[in-house]
């Protein structure tokens, strides 16, 4: 772990992910402290107005203070990312080692599956099930969820296929450890590392599909303070007041930005063909 | 030594399909006994199937036929999980590479713990860290070893470890398969006399797998010589060494170098066809003297015979 941490701390890029990432996790959990207004208050006389001392990113076509949107919008999107990615990670993992572990037509039929969800394009995917299950913010988590399912049922499988002939696991099984042991004292923990670094990436996807998703009127409620949502607004006002559009924006970049740095360095961490180049 | 039968194998045959008609048949119908208290060797080129034979006696492959009886009672074939349990406890296996077959995401505790934990040989933590410490120490390492992982230790350590966690759930029977090839030549001995040890004190039967002829022969009380899937002798050792009938087994020990120059500018490699055999005939297993069994076809047999009788 701590050879781990030294790797890491080599790749300077994936450290600042990893700042920015803890700065908008404690924006979102302090937000309540942090905004200087309300972000559902509405203020017509001060519709508009460009960023100033007093309102710091501007304000909205409703008087809305976009800094106080913006900190609360980082709750949303690290909701959605917790949520959706947990999910998927759960399922897709679960998914990927009895289909691995179990070969045979469990296999094949757990894969043709993740086939089946790899053919869509993960938007339209997304899309289509929100159109099936109306637009909520749980629905919309899950949606996500389901898309990103396959990606780690697929790492996962191709791991444990690549685990489940050590002779770690035949002396297990000589043993008589149960399957089920097996799988969760022995494999998953030797297949951690590449969804571990999956799980980063995805938040990533996870962000931008949320703000893809209310952009298109498919999120959660309008008022809510998403980026993708104030995004979304401020498409009819930019050319007015370019900070309604720029701010939201900015956000959203910094985050996927950062989950993919952050992720890019996890993996170089974790990945044992680099350790020993390194070492 | 008692000459109680401990484990019979019974024409046992494990064949893999490699292909749509393709069989590799690894192992043939081999049979044999092993008593109570000795240590069978089994050896053979690379890819004669003794290694799937030591897999298939303990489980890991499903015979494809025979029987394995193991004190007085078939192992294979549909069994309930309480009957899998006793035989899962009393025969132990030792694998050959021990950087692989040890969890390298697992403390050494919790690696020989595990037995213990299957079988629920302990009722409580410190009860359990207790007995780890014990089989730790027993097997030449230090009871702080065991919250530290495999990557931290040696081969011959590691290998420790393998021993380690075999003995945690006091076996009977101990499958080694050669547990000592990855090893360094200098930790070689080491474990092999550390083995030999724990069987005088825990009066353990072991099945040693191995290529090496010389460890064979030091550590095992009888040794089987297998062939292509096939036992083609089995002797008690000395007798195996001082007469080898077989031609395959002429063969493996005209290979053993010696530290000896005299002998060794004079040895030569017998060098085995397996031509040389009349195949109009199926040989069978015979004993040729005592204790002593051949695989050979009638007329073999009877210059076998003929050839020891004069001496």
């Amino acid at each position: 772990m701590i050879d781990f941490w030294k790797r890491f701390k080599q790749n300077h890029m994936a450290v600042i992910g990893f700042v920015i990432i803890l700065i908008i996790l404690l924006t979102a959990i302090f937000a309540k402290w942090l905004t200087p207004y309300d972000p559902y208050e509405m203020d017509p006389v001060n519709r508009l107005q460009s960023p100033n001392g007093e309102f710091w990113f501007g304000t909205d076509q409703f008087g809305r203070d976009i800094f106080s949107r913006i900190v609360y919008g980082a709750r949303i999107s690290l909701q959605v990312g917790i949520i959706a990615v947990g999910f998927s990670f759960i399922v897709g993992t679960i998914m990927g080692l009895i289909a691995g572990y179990s070969g045979g037509w469990v296999d094949n039929l757990i894969s043709r599956i993740t086939d089946v969800l790899f053919s869509f394009p993960d938007i339209l995917l997304a899309l289509v099930i929100m159109a099936i299950l109306g637009s909520s913010l749980n629905n919309l988590m899950l949606a996500i969820g389901i898309v990103y399912v396959p990606i780690f049922a697929r790492i996962a499988r191709g791991t444990v296929l690549n685990i489940k002939d050590s002779l770690y696991i035949e002396a297990a099984r000589s043993m008589g450890v149960r399957p089920i042991t097996i799988l969760w004292r022995h494999i998953l923990p030797n297949a951690m590392a590449p969804l571990i670094v999956q799980i980063t990436l995805s938040f990533a996807f996870a962000i931008l599909a949320e703000a893809a998703l209310s952009f298109l009127g498919l999120g959660v409620s309008p008022d809510t303070p998403s980026w993708g949502i104030m995004l979304s607004e401020a498409k009819d006002w930019m050319e007015l007041s370019w900070w309604t559009a720029i701010f939201p924006g900015i956000a959203i970049t910094l985050a996927v930005f950062s989950f993919n740095i952050m992720g890019d360095g996890l993996r170089d961490a974790l990945d044992p063909r680099l350790r020993n180049e390194k070492s | 030594m008692t000459e109680e039968k401990l484990l019979e194998v019974k024409n046992l045959k494990q064949h893999f399909k490699t292909g749509r008609r393709q069989v590799v048949k690894a192992v043939d119908g081999i049979s044999f006994d092993i008593y109570k208290g000795e240590t069978f060797g089994l050896v053979g080129e690379s890819g004669c199937g003794k290694s799937t034979t030591g897999r298939t006696i303990i489980r890991l492959y499903d015979a494809t036929d025979g029987q394995v009886i193991f004190n007085g009672k078939d192992v294979h074939g549909k069994k309930s999980r309480g009957q899998l349990k006793e035989f899962n406890q009393k025969m132990q296996m030792i694998f050959q590479d021990p950087y692989a077959s040890l969890n390298p995401r697992m403390t050494v505790m919790d690696i020989i713990a595990e037995g213990l934990d299957v079988h629920g040989l302990t009722k409580t933590p410190q009860e359990r860290k207790a007995r780890v410490e014990e089989l730790l120490e027993r097997v030449g390492l230090n009871k702080e070893h065991a919250n530290r992982y495999p990557h931290e230790f040696s081969g011959g350590q590691r290998q420790r470890i393998g021993i380690a966690r075999a003995l945690a759930v006091n076996p009977e029977f101990i499958i080694a398969d050669e547990p000592i090839s990855a090893l360094d030549v200098s930790i070689q001995a080491q474990v092999v006399n550390l083995l030999k040890d724990l069987q005088k004190e825990h009066g353990l039967t072991y099945l040693f797998i191995a290529h090496d002829l010389s460890m064979v022969k030091y550590i095992s009380d009888r040794i089987g010589v297998m062939y292509f899937g096939k036992m083609v002798e089995l002797a008690d050792s000395e007798e195996l060494y001082k007469n080898p009938i077989h031609p395959y087994t002429k063969s493996l020990l005209s290979a053993i170098p010696l530290p000896d120059p005299d002998y060794e500018r004079n040895r030569k490699r017998i060098v085995y066809d397996p031509s040389q055999h009349d195949i109009s005939e199926a040989p069978e297993f015979r004993e040729v003297r005592p204790n002593h069994w051949v695989l050979c076809t009638t007329k073999e047999f009877e210059t076998y015979k003929t050839e020891f009788q004069n001496k």
